[in-house]
């Protein structure tokens, strides 16, 4: 029984030998890590596994909460993107007016307006610049498509203006057909209203009424409004009932001018 | 002996995963075969052809030099010979106590050995680990479950 434990120990040994002194070492360690990081990387799989695949009720709706927000994230996003590319498209048609020269005798200010309820429902709005910019009362405020108002208040920083339906706002125009001139005054409730016209002058529904150039304050042939109706009156002249060129609400930049 | 062989193959191989579980997911490094050589010797249940084949599992998986464990257990099984009678009389707590004594020899062997070829490693951790918790529960399960009845000691020579 000796002996045969003897030649265990040296088989042992030969074996011990065997494993420092050869490649057998190097292939089992390498078969061994390679089995081992297998079965690690399954185990730590299996393990997280349910982590991934069973979602607690608080999860499933915290990740709906943030859907939800995303979405809406998204929306403003587009709003916001729109809103920018709508801004630019004004700002370019605004800085393009005077192509044809027709702000030449004007000294010229690029303004943004602030969209306010407040301020519309007073038939007023409010620019972003004022004395800084050197705005000054009674300077005519257009766009590209017609007469806005005029500058009623000047702040520091941003100025208040009368809108051409305001009822305290008055305008000389005429028609751009027949050149008819009449006195034009905002009738609130986005219209404007137009008295005292002459019976023999022809203004008909859907007539535009523009400036006439003769007060200084606008240049002439600037749209102001649209005849709505007219009205045949006892006292010998006809009234008219005009809606303004300027869709407000859409208002983006708008051009100060100056004489 | 069907049946004892069956259950000493489920008992290793559970043995291989829980060692193997330990000594990559834990902080303690196991030799779980070590044990398993120790208690079958000091029992005197065993054939050497098996402890070959166990020591020679225990090198694999335990990432130690072929051929270390059956040197040690072969140089420990001079010492037990004249042990295995007082082994069988004693309880388990005592049994524990004689198995670890040897298990700490036969570590000390390994230790030696793998000093020799420029290569050690010793965990305090691990070791108590061992002695304490692994020892009693493989001792235990080794000889009142897998060792059952005498007519299953398959392992005598």
């Amino acid at each position: 029984m000796r002996f045969y434990k003897l030649w265990l120990i040296l088989l042992g040994i030969g074996l011990i030998a065997l494993d420092k002194f050869s490649f057998i070492s190097t292939v089992r360690d390498t078969v061994v890590v390679f089995v081992e990081r297998h079965v690690s990387l399954l185990f730590y799989r299996v393990k997280n596994y349910p982590q991934l695949l069973i979602l607690n009720t608080t999860q499933q709706q915290e990740l709906a909460r943030q859907n939800v927000e995303l979405k809406k994230q998204v929306e403003q996003y587009s709003v916001l993107l729109q809103q920018t590319k709508n801004q630019a498209q004004d700002l370019k048609n605004v800085q393009g007016l005077n192509a044809d020269g027709m702000y030449n005798d004007f000294e010229q200010i690029v303004a943004k307006a602030v969209l306010d309820v407040n301020f519309f429902m007073n038939n007023q709005l409010l620019l972003d610049v004022g004395k800084n910019k050197n705005i000054k009362l009674g300077d005519a405020v257009v766009n590209k498509d017609g007469v806005i108002g005029q500058v009623a208040n000047v702040n520091q920083l941003n100025s208040q203006v009368m809108l051409v339906t305001n009822q305290d706002f008055k305008i000389y125009v005429q028609s751009a057909k027949s050149k008819a001139k009449m006195l034009a005054q905002g009738g609130g409730n986005n219209t404007i209203v137009v008295n005292y016209i002459d019976k023999n002058d022809d203004i008909k529904p859907g007539d535009i009424l523009e400036t006439t150039g003769l007060d200084d304050v606008y240049p002439d042939n600037i749209p102001v409004a649209k005849v709505v109706k007219v009205f045949y009156e006892n006292n010998g002249f006809n009234s008219a009932l005009c809606s303004p060129i300027v869709n407000f609400d859409q208002l983006q930049y708008v051009l100060v001018l100056q004489k | 002996m069907i049946s004892s062989n069956l259950r000493l193959g489920i008992f290793l191989f559970l043995l291989l995963v829980s060692q193997f579980l330990i000594n990559n997911f834990t902080i303690f490094y196991v030799d779980f075969f070590g044990i398993l050589l120790i208690v079958s010797l000091m029992s005197g249940a065993y054939s050497w052809s098996k402890m070959v084949m166990f020591s020679l599992l225990a090198d694999i998986f335990g990432h130690w030099y072929l051929g270390t464990h059956l040197v040690s257990i072969v140089i420990i099984s001079f010492m037990v010979h004249n042990l295995v009678n007082f082994y069988r009389m004693c309880g388990w707590f005592q049994r524990t106590l004689v198995t670890n004594v040897f298990f700490i020899v036969m570590k000390l062997v390994i230790f030696v050995i793998d000093a020799i070829l420029s290569r050690t490693y010793v965990s305090i951790n691990s070791l108590i680990f061992e002695i304490v918790i692994c020892m009693p529960i493989i001792q235990l399960v080794l000889e009142k479950i897998i060792i059952k009845r005498t007519s299953e000691f398959v392992w005598y020579d």
